[in-house]
C-alpha cells in the first residue's frame, strides 16, 4: 500500500521492503474485482476524486514536532493581540466571545482589524503583515513524509518518503503546517483542515476526474494519467458518500487538461507532468497551480485509485482560501491566517523573486481518493454553457 | 347502508337537496357497497371501479388544467387476481377514506374557481359576481359535470347541483364560491369516485345486456387512456354512433392511434408488474449504498419507457420485451448498472434519458434483468431466487404459487455468512432437503438462480461470498444458462402470451373473464398470435370484442 499501515510511529513508518509486492497484489485483486477483461487494446480506469487533501503522515506521539504542536486558536490570538498592545481584559473579552459566524459584531470587527501600521488598525487578512509573526513550530526535517524528490537534490531539508523510502522529498507545506493541530492527519484520518474544504468543495464545485490508460495495468508498462474536471458536481449515495460509477463530462477549457506520462512498477504507477492546473472552490482549492507536477498511485481491492500528487505550487495560492475566508475562515477552521500567511512565506522553498529573492513557490504533496466512475466527453466549458452565459449577459 | 356525517358539507348539500332527506346530513353509499361484489368466482355482472389515484389525477388535469394536482393519499386498493384494476371493483369506502376525497375535492374546486382559473374554466360571466347566476353555473356544471360523471347529468341531478350553487352564492355572497360548492359536492358522490357501469338490453343479442354507449365510451377511454371519455368519445356514445361496429372501430383506431395510449400502456403495465410495490422497496444502504430512492424511481421509468417504446413506438413483439437489448438509461441508472451514461443538463435539473443498448456480450437483456424487476422480487439485505421465481410465474406467466406454510425454518436460506453455503443455490439446495419445501422450491428457484447475476439492488455480479454463481437451470424441461438465455426460453413460452391476454381482458374488464367466455378469451389468443403478438392490436380487438360489453341481466 503506498500510505503504510502503521506509518504515524517514529518506528512504524521506516520504509517496508514488500510496499510494490503489496501493492501488485493490491491492484491484481482491484482489477479481479472490478471483473475487467485484458485485451491487447489499451485499458482505460476512470475515476472521481473523492478526497483531495494534504498527504498528512503525523505520528500518534506528536514526536515529528519537537516544539510540540502549535498553540490553540486562542491562544494565538492572546499572544497576537498582547503584541500589539491591547489590554489583557479587553483581549479576554474578544477571546472568550468568538462564536465563529455567530460572533458579537464588536468581537468580529476587533479581530479582523487587529493588524496595526503605525499604531492605526489593520484588516489582517488583506494586510497579514500588520500582524506580528507568531513563528509557528514545524515539522521536523528529516523523518518521513509523504512527497517526491521535486529538485533532483537531498538535503538537510528534505524527508524520505515512507512508501517508497526515496529520499530528498520536498514537501515544505507539511513542514510548517504539519504542526497545526487542524492539520494533523494520517492515511486513516484525514486532516480537518483540508478534508472540511475539500467536503465543502464537492457538493458545490465541478468533480475532478481522473483518467489512467495503460496497455495492462497488471504488468509493468507505460502509464499515462490524466486529470481533468468535470462539467457536473458529484451525487451522493444513500450513506450520504459520494456515489460510484457516475458519469461526468470533461470539461475541455484547456485549463484543466492535464497529462502525466509514467510507468507501471510492480503495481505502482509513478508519473510526471509539465504543468497541473486545477479549478476547485474559492473558500478550499481555488486556482491550484503545480509546477514540476509528479503522481504516484495503485489501485485497491475494491478497484478505487489511492494516490499521491506533489509538486511546487505558489504559496499565495494556498494564502488565498485563509485570506478570502477571512474572518470567518479563521474561527471557524481554527487556523490564524496572519501566522499562516507567515509560515507560507518563510516555509517557501522555490522559484525565489529576481527581485528580492523571496521564494514564490513552496513544495507539498497532496492524497487523492478516486472512486469509480465515467467520463464522457463535453461539446463545451462549464465556463461557456447557456446558463453562464446568460448571466454574463445579464449582469452588464 | 353506510352512512358519514360531515358537518361543513351538510350546510349545502341538505339544504340544496343535494342529498335525500336526512338528519344529519348524510351521503349514501349503500349503493357503493352493494355493487362491490363479495364473491371470488367471476361473473360478468356490470361493475363500480373506483377511481385509482393515477386515473383520478389525470382526470382532474383533463378537465381543470395540469396544474391541479392531489393533495393527500387515497385508501388503498387490494390486488385481486393479480390486478388492483380488479380490486377497484371490490372495494367500498370507509368514513375516513370518504373524508379524504372530500378534502381533496376542497381543494381542487376551490382552485378551479380561483381568479387564476375561472376565466378559462368558466364559460359564462355572472351578472353579479356577488350572487348566484343559476343560468351561469348551469353552463359551467352541464360542461364539467358531463366530463366528470362521464354522462350528460339528469334534469334532477342537474337540478340539485344549480341550487347548491345559488344557495352556496347568495349565502356566502359570491357567485365562485357557490359554484365550487357544487362543484366539490359533485367530486365525492359516487358517480364521480366510482366508474358505474349502466347495464341496457342488447340491440343484436335479444335477451342478454350489454353497456349502455356511456358506459362503453367509459370502459374504451379507461382500458386505452386511463383516464375519461374526451368529449369526442361523448359525442359518439350521445349520437348513437358508439353503438354501431363502424362507429365502434372508428373510436377504437383513433383512442390507438392517440400519444395518450402510452398513458393506457403505462398503467397497465405498472398494474401488471406491481410496480406499485416499488414505492415501498428498501436496501440496506450499507450493502447498496447506490440504491437510492431517485434510483428506483428511474429504475420504474425505464422499464416503462423500455415497454412503451417496444410495444407502441416500434409495434414490437410482445415477446421481445423478454430479450430486448434496448432501453433508456439516466446517469443515476448507470451509477446501479456500472456503464456510462452521459446528461448533458446543468447541476440540479432532471436528468435526461438517454437510450442506451445493451452491447452484445453484455449479461443484461430484457425487462427481467432490469434494476425494477431484480430489486423489487428480493430482500433488503440479499436476493432471493425463490421470490424472483415466484413472481416471474404469477407475474409473467399467471401460474399461482402457494404461499409456504407457516411453520417454516427459513434458517440456512437466510444466513448468508455459513462457510458451508456461499452462495443462494447451496443455501436452497440445504433448505429444500426439507419435504415440505421441495415441491414449490422446484418451481420456483430455477427460475430465480438463473437471475442471481444480479444482486438485490440490480447490479452485476459473478461470484457470491467468493464462491462463483452458476445460473443453470430449465423451465417447464426447457434449459437455460442464465438470465440471457431465461428471457429467450420464458418468451416463448405459450403462458407468456396467454398470461398478458388474461390480464389486460381482465384489467379492461374490472374482473376476471368468466368461464362462460372461455372461448372468447381462445379466439382472443389466437389473434394475438395471428397479428404477431402487437399488444396494440390486442388491445383493440378486445375493445372490438361485443363480449368486451357483454354483461349479465341487472340484478
Amino acid at each position: 500500500m503506498l500510505f503504510k499501515k502503521n506509518h504515524n510511529s517514529g518506528e512504524a513508518t521506516s520504509p517496508t521492503k514488500n510496499i510494490y509486492r503489496r501493492a501488485a497484489i493490491a491492484l491484481t485483486v482491484g482489477l479481479w474485482a472490478a471483473g475487467t477483461a485484458t485485451s491487447a487494446m489499451a485499458e482505460t480506469r476512470e475515476f472521481m476524486v473523492k478526497w483531495f487533501v494534504e498527504a498528512a503522515n503525523a505520528y500518534p506521539d506528536n514526536s515529528d514536532c519537537p516544539l510540540g504542536l502549535n498553540k490553540s486558536p486562542e491562544e494565538m490570538f492572546r499572544a497576537q493581540l498582547a503584541a500589539i498592545g491591547m489590554p489583557k481584559d479587553e483581549a479576554e473579552y474578544l477571546v472568550v466571545n468568538i462564536n465563529g459566524g455567530s460572533s458579537p459584531p464588536d468581537v468580529r470587527e476587533a479581530l479582523t482589524y487587529r493588524g496595526r501600521v503605525d499604531g492605526r488598525p489593520m484588516q489582517a487578512y488583506t494586510y497579514p503583515t500588520s500582524v506580528p509573526d507568531l513563528k509557528l513550530w514545524n515539522v521536523n526535517k528529516g523523518p518521513y513524509a509523504f512527497g517526491f524528490n521535486l529538485d533532483g537534490k537531498t538535503d538537510a531539508n528534505d524527508f524520505t518518503d515512507p512508501d517508497t523510502n526515496e529520499k530528498g522529498v520536498d514537501n515544505s507545506y507539511w513542514a510548517i503546517a504539519g504542526c497545526q493541530t487542524n492539520q494533523r492527519g494520517s492515511r486513516t484520518e484525514l486532516p480537518t483542515f483540508g478534508a472540511r474544504h475539500w467536503d465543502f468543495a464537492r457538493d458545490k464545485s465541478p468533480a475532478w476526474l481522473v483518467r489512467l490508460v495503460a496497455d495492462d495495468f497488471t504488468k509493468d508498462g507505460e502509464v499515462t494519467v490524466y486529470i481533468f474536471r468535470a462539467m457536473e458536481r458529484a451525487a451522493r449515495d444513500a450513506t450520504g458518500s459520494l456515489r460510484r460509477y457516475w458519469t461526468f463530462r470533461r470539461d475541455p477549457d484547456p485549463r484543466w487538461q492535464n497529462s502525466f506520462k509514467g510507468k507501471i512498477k510492480d503495481g505502482v504507477m509513478t508519473a510526471v507532468g509539465e504543468r497541473f492546473e486545477m479549478l476547485g472552490d474559492p473558500f478550499g482549492i481555488s486556482n491550484f497551480k503545480l509546477r514540476t507536477p509528479s503522481f504516484r498511485g495503485y489501485f485497491n481491492p475494491d478497484g478505487s485509485l489511492e494516490a499521491v500528487l506533489g509538486g511546487f505550487v505558489p504559496w499565495k495560492t494556498l494564502f488565498f482560501v485563509g485570506g478570502s475566508g477571512a474572518y470567518n475562515f479563521e474561527t471557524m477552521t481554527g487556523t490564524n491566517v496572519p501566522a499562516f500567511y507567515y509560515a507560507l512565506r518563510n516555509g517557501a522553498d522555490a522559484a525565489p523573486d529576481p527581485k528580492t529573492g523571496q521564494n514564490t513557490e513552496i513544495s507539498g504533496a497532496w492524497r487523492i481518493e478516486g472512486i469509480q466512475a465515467f467520463i464522457a466527453e463535453s461539446a463545451q466549458s462549464a465556463l461557456t454553457t447557456p446558463n453562464a452565459a446568460e448571466k454574463a449577459r445579464s449582469s452588464k | 347502508m353506510t352512512r358519514f356525517t360531515l358537518p361543513r358539507i351538510a350546510t349545502f348539500l341538505v339544504a340544496a337537496g343535494v342529498v335525500a332527506a336526512a338528519t344529519p346530513a348524510v351521503i349514501d353509499f349503500a349503493s357503493v357497497k352493494a355493487a362491490a361484489p363479495a364473491a371470488a368466482e367471476a361473473t360478468d355482472q356490470a361493475l363500480m371501479r373506483r377511481l385509482t389515484p393515477q386515473q383520478y389525477q389525470r382526470i382532474v388535469s383533463d378537465v381543470f388544467g395540469v396544474d391541479m394536482e392531489i393533495q393527500g393519499r387515497f385508501e388503498p386498493v387490494p390486488r385481486v387476481s393479480g390486478l388492483l384494476e380488479v380490486g377497484t371493483g371490490k372495494v367500498g369506502l370507509t368514513a375516513s377514506g370518504f373524508q379524504q376525497y372530500y378534502t381533496i375535492a376542497q381543494g381542487i374546486a376551490a382552485k378551479a374557481l380561483d381568479e387564476q382559473h375561472r376565466d378559462f374554466l368558466v364559460p359564462c360571466k355572472p351578472a353579479n359576481a356577488q350572487a348566484a347566476d343559476a343560468a351561469c353555473a348551469q353552463q359551467f356544471l352541464t360542461k364539467v359535470g358531463e366530463l366528470l360523471y362521464r354522462r350528460p347529468l339528469a334534469a334532477d341531478e342537474m337540478k340539485t347541483q344549480v341550487d347548491l350553487a345559488s344557495k352556496g352564492a347568495n349565502d356566502l355572497k359570491n357567485f365562485y364560491t357557490g359554484l365550487a360548492l357544487s362543484l366539490e359536492s359533485m367530486m365525492v358522490q359516487p358517480q364521480f369516485i366510482y366508474r358505474q357501469e349502466t347495464v341496457v338490453p342488447s340491440k343484436s343479442k335479444p335477451g342478454q345486456f350489454e353497456l349502455d354507449a356511456y358506459s362503453k365510451a367509459t370502459r374504451l377511454s379507461f382500458f386505452f387512456w386511463d383516464t375519461s371519455p374526451d368529449r369526442i368519445l361523448m359525442d359518439a356514445a350521445k349520437d348513437g354512433s358508439l353503438d354501431t361496429p363502424a362507429g365502434m372501430k372508428k373510436q377504437i383506431e383513433r383512442l390507438a392511434a392517440s400519444p395518450r395510449l402510452e398513458d393506457g400502456m403505462r398503467s397497465f403495465f405498472v398494474d401488471m408488474l406491481q410496480f406499485d410495490q416499488l414505492d415501498l422497496v428498501g436496501k440496506d444502504a450499507t450493502l447498496y449504498p447506490n440504491f437510492t430512492r431517485n434510483a428506483v424511481d428511474d429504475a420504474r421509468e425505464q422499464t416503462l419507457r423500455t415497454i412503451t417504446d417496444h410495444l407502441i413506438n416500434q409495434n414490437g413483439d410482445y415477446r421481445g420485451l423478454f430479450t430486448t437489448r434496448k432501453t433508456f438509461l439516466t446517469p443515476m441508472l448507470g451509477s446501479l448498472y456500472r456503464v456510462s451514461v452521459r446528461s448533458d443538463v446543468p447541476n440540479g435539473y432532471p436528468q435526461e434519458w438517454t437510450a442506451y443498448q445493451y452491447p452484445e456480450g453484455d449479461p443484461r437483456a430484457g425487462i427481467l434483468t432490469h434494476v425494477s424487476f431484480v430489486s423489487l422480487h428480493s430482500h433488503p439485505g440479499r436476493t432471493s431466487p425463490t421470490i424472483r421465481g415466484k413472481a416471474m410465474r404469477e407475474v409473467m406467466l399467471c401460474q399461482k404459487v402457494p404461499d409456504p406454510p407457516g411453520n417454516v425454518n427459513f434458517t440456512v436460506v437466510q444466513d448468508t455468512t455459513n462457510p458451508l453455503y456461499k452462495t443462494a443455490r447451496e443455501r436452497l439446495n440445504a433448505h429444500a432437503t426439507e419435504a415440505m419445501c421441495t415441491g414449490c422450491h422446484k418451481i420456483t428457484d430455477p427460475i430465480g438462480l438463473a437471475l442471481e447475476n444480479f444482486d438485490s439492488d440490480g447490479a452485476y455480479r459473478t461470484s457470491e461470498n467468493g464462491a462463483p454463481i452458476d445460473t443453470n437451470g430449465t423451465i417447464d424441461g426447457k434449459p437455460f444458462n442464465n438470465a440471457l438465455t431465461l428471457g429467450q426460453v420464458v418468451s416463448q413460452l405459450p403462458a407468456a402470451t396467454s398470461c398478458l391476454v388474461n390480464r389486460l381482458s381482465a384489467y379492461g374488464l374490472g374482473r376476471d373473464v368468466p368461464r362462460s367466455q372461455g372461448d372468447w378469451l381462445k379466439t382472443i389468443q389466437a389473434s394475438f398470435a395471428t397479428n404477431g403478438y402487437r399488444v396494440t392490436d390486442l388491445m383493440k380487438t378486445l375493445a372490438a370484442s361485443p363480449e368486451f360489453y357483454q354483461s349479465a341481466a341487472p340484478k
